[in-house]
């Protein structure tokens, strides 16, 4: 009989345990002698996957950590009679449980913090008499909510963020105006506004000096990036600590209210309202990664969705979205993870 | 058929997987209506998490409806809450 070695020159490996999925890729071997059966290593490209629902539907949230470690916070829920939720939730890979809550009901707030121990929640619509848009600002060290110093004007429509809870930035909120500030662990500065003015344009870095910030609306007519009243735009812009940046990589589908995690060499962005290059505006289930220089079209969410919150860690390759609204506030998850990694059994006889 | 059509209800982890996306197609909307690639492991899906069959129509009908009903609860909002909100919009199924 006509063996593996005689045809092709070599051996298969007997292995008594199988690799570990992310080094078997192009790899052939064996594990028992007996049952015929070769296994091989396998990669195929990345897609989004169902996670475990939140406790409390909710949209326009806050969001830190990571796919098996991440933080939801505040938000807005139907049915509260503010339209906004305090209790925190946490996940763990698997299933999301309720944590600690905040103490004041807040949606659409900027999110800093890495960590699902180390999150901020600044600003948001908050429960009336208005003016809707406050500044207040809590912090969580894992265990607990802390409020620290405002911002320095009641803002709303933020996604995201960047930084930590020492070390924080946030960007591209409402009104449209470009106002940046950056967080100390006490109080927030107002510095270089985005070049771009915009909001509902998500936001995302690992530190307060390396942050971005993608689509949005709300921009002026006379911008070159407008197209028309109410449209979802594409544009990029980079943060070195110092300023701005218009990068020339440009979402192949403009956005706003999506979800954004990663960091300004790796990141990743899903769903969200497009109206691009005009309105009517729809929900997209559509996602994109970005590679520190250009924006790649990639596997869909399962179901279409805006205003969901993020995971903040994971560059490209691993990310969550949670919650969000396709009509009503949701709380779905789902996992990003590229590339999927598969050992396969091939039968040989 | 390039699709076929159900409800069910998402119920977390593993209600779809990686494998799943790799091997159909899959999309949610309102109403917990999916649409499924209707090759041999969109059908074993829909069984796996015991969702019901319905025509595209049927499908369509309950998406409608639950845009409607979104419609309804955008219009009774106030100027203030609309300007922050996106009016929901009809949209045929693939």
């Amino acid at each position: 009989m006509a063996t593996y070695k005689g045809i092709q020159g070599y051996k298969v490996e007997y292995l008594s345990a199988d690799p570990p999925d992310s080094t078997s890729v192009g790899q052939l071997w064996y594990n028992d002698s007996g049952s015929g059966a070769f296994k091989i290593g396998t990669s195929v490209s990345g897609s989004w996957s169902a996670g475990g629902a939140l406790n409390t539907a909710r949209s326009m949230m806050g969001g830190t950590g990571s796919q098996t470690a991440a933080l939801a916070f505040f938000g807005a829920a139907p049915g509260d009679p503010s339209g906004a939720v305090l209790v925190s939730e946490e996940y763990n890979g698997t299933a999301w449980t309720n944590s600690t809550s905040g103490t004041s009901r807040r949606y659409n707030g900027g999110s800093i913090g890495q960590t699902s121990t180390d999150a901020g929640y600044a600003g948001g619509y908050g429960a009336p008499p208005p003016p809707l848009g406050k500044a207040f600002t809590e912090v969580w060290n894992g265990s607990s909510w802390t409020e620290k110093g405002d911002l320095n004007s009641g803002r709303q429509g933020f996604f995201g963020g960047a930084g930590t809870t020492t070390a924080g930035l946030v960007a591209g909120s409402g009104p449209a105006d470009g106002a940046t500030e950056t967080f100390n662990g006490t109080c927030w500065t107002e510095t270089a506004n985005l070049i771009t003015a915009r909001q509902y344009a998500p936001v995302t870095g690992a530190t307060q000096d390396a942050a971005m910030c993608v689509g949005g609306y709300g921009v002026p007519a006379a911008s070159p990036y407008s197209n028309g009243p109410g449209s979802r735009i594409g544009i990029t812009e980079t943060w070195n600590g110092t300023s701005w940046t218009h990068v020339s990589g440009t979402l192949n589908l403009g956005r706003i209210s999506a979800a954004l995690s990663g960091t300004t060499t790796a990141a990743i962005i899903a769903g969200g309202s497009t109206g691009d290059p005009a309105p009517p505006t729809t929900t997209t289930a559509t996602a994109e990664t970005w590679d520190g220089s250009s924006w790649t079209t990639v596997g869909s969410l399962g179901a279409a969705e805006e205003e969901m919150g993020s995971s903040r860690t994971g560059g490209n390759t691993t990310a969550l979205s949670f919650g969000g609204n396709p009509g009503g506030s949701i709380s779905a998850t789902e996992e990003w993870t590229d590339p999927i990694y598969t050992i396969k059994t091939v039968t040989v006889s | 058929m390039a699709n076929t059509y159900c409800t069910a209800t998402n119920t977390g982890k593993g209600f779809f997987t990686h494998e799943d996306r790799q091997n159909f197609f899959l999309a949610g909307h309102p109403g917990d209506v999916w649409v499924v690639g209707n090759n041999a492991a969109g059908i074993s899906w829909i069984n796996r998490v015991s969702g019901t069959a319905k025509t595209k129509a049927e499908a369509q009908a309950i998406v409608d409806a639950e845009i409607d009903e979104a419609i309804v609860a955008f219009d009774a909002l106030t100027a203030d809450a609309q300007a922050r909100n996106i009016k929901p919009v009809k949209y045929t199924l693939s």
